[in-house]
């Protein structure tokens, strides 16, 4: 009866030890990948861009200067001026804080939300796995978009209720990659282990099943926030998103959208920001992947 | 197969009960009334009290969702309060829109994807290869309806080979259909490369080269037909979000499809239409997975035994009564 109780704990310290070396291997396979660096050097500047704002944009975000509109890229506005005479640049360095915040918080929700259901429905199965698969297929059968749009249609564009679409929008995902993921690992041998010593599910799910299923949904949180920062300046785009005068990526296009035979350079920046930010997460993501699974790279 | 379609078009059912249900109680519960929206400022509580009964909005909630659902059996998705023309019609012609850009970007898609994806593969980390990879993760990145301007700027502002909006001629839907494709471009690219490189990797390759097989035979027949199972079921996904992605690209050309219709409808509150647009799209969404599932079993026979295994087994071991067990 000992022997059996110990064994478990050997192989939790075992996992713990396998655990730090593995991550080791994990970060030097991942400082290998040459453009999953470059992601995470712009993801690292835009932070500091969302994180001090103030600090970096030369001029307040809202500032009209009438006289000064339209202005062409020169040394006093690196990017230009919109059509109220505001500098681009600043709105952009402000509008990252909002892309962000959406981004991130909408990522948060939609990953506590869908692992805990995902963790839940893959562990249990049976009929709990049926009613829990059976909502998430109901939010997977509404195109992201509309489910986007009607949400903030309903209850309103402000930027938490955008933060709920989205988050929404993007929980089913997490959902499904938790709980295929739980289905492989909870048929390992160490949670038989875990259970026989008397663990209850609870613990099990949280110290042996999740752990070992974190890799894919670590990935998921990079691609989801490069996919909820191109939501949300999607539905700025169309006038359901951050309300103004709060800078917005999407809706600064939208705005400049008007002037695109005379002033490209008003809607080229930030689309090129929406791009890089994107693009950032999206190979962050590819290299995470990668480096967590080294079968998966091709 | 048969009794695999059955089962999941009941499924279908019942998720379109929650798809009607999420939908018509978040359009329920939202702040403001139809009434105000439609019939304005000047009108008197008598007259909006009329519009209620008329369209069925003083009846409870359960009443309504139920009442609701059983009008969309008989394809009846209400009368448009704008329009007074049946929701159903409205949707269906902007569908038809939203339908065809949807083919045309998979269309695109499909060649370029599948294209740029194999020769990715078979000159794996050529400068070719290389390229295309940067460009399909940036395809992945880059905002549709950013796309969609930049290529207003350049085909229709600064060259003016194509028009900008609108869809009268052959030429008003390239631009669109490339801008909403872009994205989905660059996913079946990323996906043929992959599930190409696992399978040039294969033994029976080897075989077929030490067999003296002609390399464009080895790439297409042996290689691409083993490959093509997740490279369908990409292509499936994506022209699923064709369907929702394509609401923001209609505002950029203007073109008047079910995107439009619902984010036009959601501002005014007209219930009949957004309510009937959204459901009307995941039935679509619902038909495409099942339609990409149904097509595993016809490219793949692993698959297609698979769906017939089970039932020879019962014949042998149950003949008499296995069917009735299982079912």
């Amino acid at each position: 009866m000992l022997k059996t109780k110990s064994q478990p704990e050997e192989r939790e310290n075992e996992v713990a030890l396998g655990g730090r070396s593995r991550n080791k291997e994990i970060f030097r396979r991942f400082l290998k990948n040459r453009a999953a660096v470059v992601g995470l050097a712009i993801i690292i500047v835009l932070t500091i861009f969302a994180l001090f704002p103030g600090k970096i944009a030369p001029y307040d975000y809202a500032a009209q200067q009438l006289r000064n509109k339209y202005m062409f890229p020169s040394a006093q506005h690196i990017m230009g001026t919109d059509e109220f005479g505001r500098d681009v640049f600043s709105r952009l360095v402000w509008g990252c804080r909002t892309s962000l915040v959406i981004g991130v918080s909408a990522i948060a929700i939609a990953c506590a939300i869908g692992v805990a259901i995902g963790c839940i429905a893959g562990f249990y199965g049976d009929i709990i796995d049926n009613v829990l698969m059976r909502i998430i297929d109901i939010l997977l059968a509404v195109p992201n978009t509309l489910l986007g749009i009607s949400i903030v249609a309903a209850l309103g564009n402000t930027i938490p209720n955008l933060i709920l679409a989205i988050g929404l929008g993007a929980m089913p995902a997490f959902a499904r990659i938790t709980r295929s993921a739980v289905i492989t690992v909870k048929e390992q041998e160490f949670v038989e282990a875990a259970r026989a010593t008397g663990a209850s599910n609870r613990r099990i799910i949280l110290r042996y099943v999740l752990p070992n299923s974190m890799a894919p949904i670590i990935v998921q949180v990079s691609m989801g926030i490069a996919r909820a920062i191109l939501t949300v300046s999607g539905l700025s785009f169309i006038g359901l998103g951050v309300p103004a005068p709060t800078p917005e990526w999407g809706s600064m296009l939208s705005s400049g959208r008007n002037y695109i035979r005379d002033y490209w350079y008003i809607i080229t920046f930030p689309g090129v920001a929406i791009m890089l930010a994107v693009f950032a997460f999206n190979l962050f993501g590819d290299g995470l992947r990668d480096a967590l699974d080294p079968r998966l790279k091709n | 197969m048969a009794r695999f379609i059955l089962k999941r078009l009941l499924m279908m059912i019942l998720v379109m009960m929650g798809v009607v249900l999420l939908v018509f109680s978040m359009i329920y519960f939202s702040p403001g009334k139809p009434e105000d929206y439609i019939l304005g400022d000047m009108a008197t509580p008598a007259d909006k009290q009329a519009f209620r009964v008329e369209n069925g909005l003083d009846k409870p909630f359960i009443v309504q969702y139920f009442i609701y659902l059983k009008n969309m059996t008989k394809g009846n998705l209400g009368i448009s309060y704008t329009t007074r023309r049946p929701a159903i019609d409205e949707i269906l012609e902007r569908f038809t829109v939203t339908f065809k850009i949807s083919l045309l970007s998979i269309a695109f898609s499909i060649m370029v994807g599948i294209g740029t994806g194999v020769v990715s593969a078979v000159r794996q980390y050529s400068i070719w290869d290389n390229i295309s990879r940067v460009l399909a993760i940036a395809g992945m990145s880059m905002p549709n309806f950013w796309l969609g301007l930049m290529l207003i700027l350049l085909f229709s502002v600064v060259l003016g080979w194509l028009p900008a909006s609108g869809i009268a001629t052959w030429k008003h839907w390239i631009l669109p259909a490339i801008t909403v494709g872009s994205a989905s471009t660059a996913s079946i690219m990323r996906m043929t490369r992959s599930s190409m490189l696992e399978a040039i990797r294969q033994d029976y390759i080897r075989t077929a080269k030490a067999k003296g097989q002609k390399n464009l035979v080895i790439i297409f027949v042996h290689a691409f037909r083993n490959a093509v199972i997740p490279i369908i079921t990409i292509i499936g996904i994506n022209f699923g979000f064709l369907l929702g992605g394509a609401a923001v690209v209609e505002t950029v050309f203007a073109i008047p499809g079910l995107g439009k219709l619902i984010v036009d409808g959601i501002k005014v509150k007209n219930a009949p239409v957004v309510q009937g647009g959204i459901v009307f799209a995941a039935v679509v969404m619902s038909f495409i997975n099942l339609i990409v599932d149904v097509l595993y079993a016809y490219v793949d026979p692993r698959i297609r035994s698979q769906y017939m295994r089970p039932r020879s087994k019962r014949r042998i071991s149950e003949p008499s009564k296995g069917d009735a067990a299982n079912a």
